[in-house]
């Protein structure tokens, strides 16, 4: 299964980060392929390249603000979440993708 | 109704967001020049480094605005939502009138950009059509209503301006718990906005209870962590040390992260604390001539001794309110090493 992510938070110096580490050590320990892409205050990290995309069977937005360059991800099935819940719950949020990627 | 109200402060957080650095950029020259002299002089560089401070602060509004439409209409959003800003800026609406110009101007491009138009004309509407009417309606609105919030604005700032008289230990009070409240959100602004009118004006005192509010919740957060550690994450617990850091450098941001996990509990504590610290700060007679720096320019206050004091206050009150408040929690896995 292979997933695609972005985070973002209003300061982007913080919680953009923790999200992203903490989806990273959860899809790990489940296995789980996952692109994260941080848009914080340095601009885009980590960007999502087209290849990966196509090839993602979910997305995960945990942001709180608008995201740059979304009309990348038009026909992707997609979870939206505040980026403290991917924090918080980073599993549960993994868990969710895979039940809609299913779909 | 709930995803209306998640949606807009989405929107308001972009803003935010991109206005930020802004504020750091003009609030840091500000310091410098007033550090260098700029305050009382009538020309020379200081004075200018100072000027330029001012002015960058000037884009402030503009930005929020532009990037509040940006979030809400995408790129044709930024020019309309700029100009209702900049009118906000220009009629004395300041940021609650910036806010409302960012929603305005998003929503009508939204709009704009839905309008069925003869084919001839669809070309012409990113670089025409939106500019125009959509630049041209946020304006004209905004000079209608924002009267009411210019008026609205200029009230506030009347009312905390005459609590500076007699009153310091309530205007204290209140410009603490602004600045805690949202952690650097609109309310926060809000204040800050006022303290720094005020050093124009030259009168310092406000912003000494600004820096309380601006220094306390995520240095008070931090200290609660080490107080009651079986209440705080690991993750929050491993946070305390760059959150110290953060605040002391003022960047209320640093708290987010707490209160965003538990809102109710976090964000009284540090509204509680902030506002004692910034009362007893001001009734203690201190004063702080500089927006920026955090703990380095602390030399620079008036009666830093007494400042110390009701900062010391400050974090200790909050670090013990939410050590009190908050439940201890079950400790899932580790998840991060490095965040």
């Amino acid at each position: 299964m292979k997933l695609i992510a972005i985070t973002a938070c209003p300061a982007g110096v913080a919680h953009t980060h923790m999200a992203a580490a903490a989806l990273e050590a959860s899809a790990k320990k489940m296995g789980l392929k996952i692109k994260v892409e941080k848009q914080g205050a340095m601009g885009i990290e980590n960007a999502i390249k087209e290849k990966e995309v196509s090839e993602a069977e979910a997305l995960i937005l945990a942001v709180d603000t608008a995201i740059a360059k979304s009309e990348r991800f038009n026909n992707i099935p997609t979870v939206k979440v505040s980026v403290a819940e991917a924090v918080k719950n980073p599993q549960g949020l993994l868990n969710q993708a895979i039940e809609l990627a299913k779909k | 109704m709930k995803k209306v109200l998640e949606e807009a402060k989405t929107h308001l957080m972009t803003g935010v967001s991109y206005m930020l650095p802004f504020v750091v950029a003009g609030g840091l020259l500000l310091t410098i020049g007033l550090l260098l002299g700029g305050g009382e002089q009538e020309t020379g560089y200081a004075k200018k480094i100072v000027e330029t401070g001012t002015l960058i602060f000037s884009l402030m509004v503009p930005v929020m605005a532009g990037y509040m439409s940006y979030s809400i209409a995408d790129r044709p959003g930024i020019a309309p939502g700029m100009v209702g800003g900049l009118i906000a800026n220009e009629i004395g609406a300041g940021f609650l009138g910036g806010i409302v110009a960012g929603f305005l101007a998003g929503y009508i491009v939204e709009g704009l950009k839905k309008m069925p138009m003869h084919r001839y004309f669809a070309q012409l509407k990113p670089i025409i059509v939106i500019p125009l009417l959509g630049a041209g309606s946020v304006a004209l609105l905004m000079y209608i209503i924002g009267q009411p919030i210019a008026a609205l604005s200029k009230e506030l700032t009347a009312w905390l301006t005459s609590l500076s008289g007699g009153n310091l230990l309530i205007l204290g009070l209140i410009i603490g718990a602004m600045m805690a409240f949202d952690m650097g959100g609109p309310v926060n602004k809000v204040a800050f906005a006022f303290c720094v009118g005020m050093l124009k004006d030259g009168v310092y005192a406000p912003m000494a209870a600004c820096w309380i509010g601006i220094m306390t919740p995520p240095i008070g957060l931090a200290l609660a962590t080490r107080l009651a550690p079986k209440k705080f994450t690991l993750a929050e617990r491993q946070s305390a040390l760059p959150s110290t850091f953060m605040g002391a450098t003022g960047i209320t941001e640093g708290a987010i992260p707490f209160a965003v996990s538990d809102p109710l509990r976090v964000i009284p504590s540090i509204v509680i604390g902030s506002a004692v610290g910034g009362g007893l700060a001001l009734s203690l007679g201190a004063k702080a001539p500089v927006p920026s720096g955090g703990v380095f320019v602390l030399p620079f206050f008036t009666k830093p001794i007494m400042f110390l004091i009701a900062f010391t206050a400050a974090i200790l009150v909050t670090a013990f309110i939410v050590a009190a408040l908050k439940n201890n929690i079950e400790e899932e896995m580790p998840i991060t090493e490095e965040a």
